[in-house]
């Protein structure tokens, strides 16, 4: 496979009901909330732990960044797992999440620090959330001798409506012999999307992926930047009582505005949106295919 | 005279660790000399192990205003425990497979760089990336998910003086203020926070300063041993 020769840029939105898209660990494990502006805050780990466990449970890929047992049922340490690689070449040539995000690892006679050429802003809901505290009990007692179940108790979100903005660098990868591929980047793009769908645990079903955009640029070293803060979710409710992705309209003018003022910078772009995902370009509804005609467009097939 | 490059960098967040903070990190407001350095190298494509000697203190003079209100949030962050040198992605007896680091982030940072260094070819390379928007690597406000933007402001001669007081729109080295040499204007909040100034490629710290800035991002009136300034009036101090 061929190592990835072009700089571009992803933009990746979700959605998330009645849920806690990234809890705060010192905090209750409470969604992250900007106290200032109510806007719901998503860790660039989180994301990467979605990708990172649906490429190993779906695609049979191997990740380096994993919790792997032995045959005791023991969780493997690092030194353990560093082990079952010859070195650092033999661990990047097999662990796509070590080629996409890099690795730090002070593990004797084996450091690392390698800068991931995939980099991720921490995600951000793009109208104020709502927060909302749920009880409820459960069935079967924690330990010998209690007579009942307990009360459980958690902070969800009833709606957040999350934009996620990353750059993919090939410089990065170059300049430190990662050899990134075409491929490694596709399985990213597909990890985004099928894995934020596919996470079936109690806190985060519920999740839906609604627009995935890569920007791939044949300019060097250029990018735009900001995508994210060029969609903006439009809405007739207020934003704390948004529960549904129809409840509003994603504004794509600015984007695609910008899109076409870089155009000759652009190579191509790969997308997929989500059907019931409402899409607004100068105040007029439209399909993606549509507002980006003019461009080498693919959609993505998965 | 020195032609200077002046351009914008800001983001979503911000984290530019105190070095005296490890398990509860606490930010500076403004990016460090040797934090800036690293984003230069990331914008003209010089490896992180040769910008601190390529882009040294003799050789590249910056400057930093800070251009937004400094405002600080506070998230809790998942690390991997790896307390006895090792990590074990469990927990196992006393030991816990993840230490929760409550750590402090700049909010919608933003600041104007200046920029000026002594080899035309290194300087030309910066002035016609940050015009065309272009970076070799990615750039990022001290972390690297925080993923920062910047913007052209344009090129200025700024001529160095000795011994003048006015209004300093950058950060402020202590060591170039005369004693009792601040005014102190109302609605102002003066702040002070002690800095790497050098650091050599083996990351040692060769020297820190104590910095004074003005935290809403407004100029203070000083009266100091050295300024530069450009056509327009504006003062600034290179560290």
């Amino acid at each position: 496979m061929a190592n990835i020769k072009n700089r571009s840029e992803i933009l990746f939105v979700y959605d998330i009901t009645d849920a806690n898209p990234n809890g705060d660990p010192v905090d209750e494990n409470k969604p992250r909330v900007d106290e200032e502006t109510g806007v719901n805050i998503v860790t660039d780990v989180r994301l990467k732990r979605t990708v990172r466990d649906y490429l190993h449970d779906y695609k049979n890929q191997d990740i380096f960044i994993l919790e792997l047992r032995d045959d005791k049922g023991n969780l493997k340490t690092k030194e353990d797992r560093l082990a079952e690689f010859k070195d650092n070449t033999d661990l990047i040539k097999k662990c796509i999440d070590v080629r996409l995000f890099g690795a730090t690892t002070a593990v004797k006679d084996k450091t690392m620090t390698l800068t991931g050429p995939v980099q991720f802003k921490y995600g951000r809901s793009l109208h104020r959330v709502d927060m909302t505290y749920v009880k409820g009990t459960t069935v079967m007692p924690s330990k010998e001798g209690n007579k009942q179940g307990t009360f459980t108790e958690r902070y969800i979100l009833p709606y957040s409506l999350i934009a996620f903005y990353g750059i993919v660098n090939e410089n990065a990868a170059a300049a430190q012999g990662i050899d990134l591929s075409e491929e490694d980047v596709s399985l990213l793009l597909e990890g985004i999307w099928n894995g934020t769908k596919n996470l079936m645990s109690n806190s985060k079903t519920g999740q839906m992926p609604r627009l995935l955009l890569q920007v791939v640029y044949k300019e060097k070293n250029f990018h735009m930047g900001e995508l994210d803060k060029r969609i903006r979710f439009v809405s007739d409710k207020n934003d704390e009582e948004i529960r549904d992705i129809k409840d509003g309209r994603l504004d794509i003018t600015e984007l695609i505005k910008a899109l076409k003022l870089h155009k000759d910078a652009i190579e191509r772009i790969n997308y997929k949106a989500d059907e019931r995902l409402t899409l607004i370009l100068e105040g007029k509804e439209i399909c993606l295919k549509e507002a980006l005609s003019g461009f080498i467009a693919n959609e993505l097939s998965f | 005279m020195m032609k200077t490059l002046v351009f914008d960098v800001y983001g979503d967040f911000g984290h530019f660790k105190k070095f005296y903070t490890t398990s509860s990190p606490l930010t500076f407001a403004f990016p460090p000399p040797p934090t800036v350095r690293g984003m230069l190298g990331a914008i003209i494509g010089v490896d992180k192990n040769d910008y601190l000697d390529v882009l040294s203190h003799d050789k590249c003079k910056i400057a930093v205003r800070i251009l937004s209100p400094v405002k600080k949030i506070r998230m809790g962050l998942n690390h991997i425990n790896t307390k006895g040198n090792y990590w074990i992605p469990a927990k196992k007896g006393s030991h816990e497979a993840r230490t929760q680091i409550r750590t402090e982030f700049l909010k919608n940072p933003a600041y104007r760089l200046y920029v000026c260094h002594e080899d035309d070819q290194i300087q030309n390379r910066f002035v016609e990336n940050i015009r065309s928007h272009k970076t070799v690597y990615t750039l990022s406000l001290g972390l690297s998910e925080l993923l920062a933007d910047f913007k052209f402001v344009g090129l200025s001669e700024f001529t160095e003086r000795k011994n003048g007081e006015g209004h300093i729109t950058t950060v402020i080295p202590m060591s170039v203020i005369d004693e009792y040499g601040i005014t102190f204007e109302k609605d102002k909040k003066y702040f002070k926070e002690k800095i790497a100034m050098e650091m050599t490629r083996d990351r040692v710290v060769e020297r820190y300063e104590d910095v004074i800035f003005e935290v809403q991002g407004k100029t203070i009136y000083a009266r100091t041993n050295i300024y530069w300034e450009d056509e327009k009036g504006e003062r600034i101090i290179f560290f």
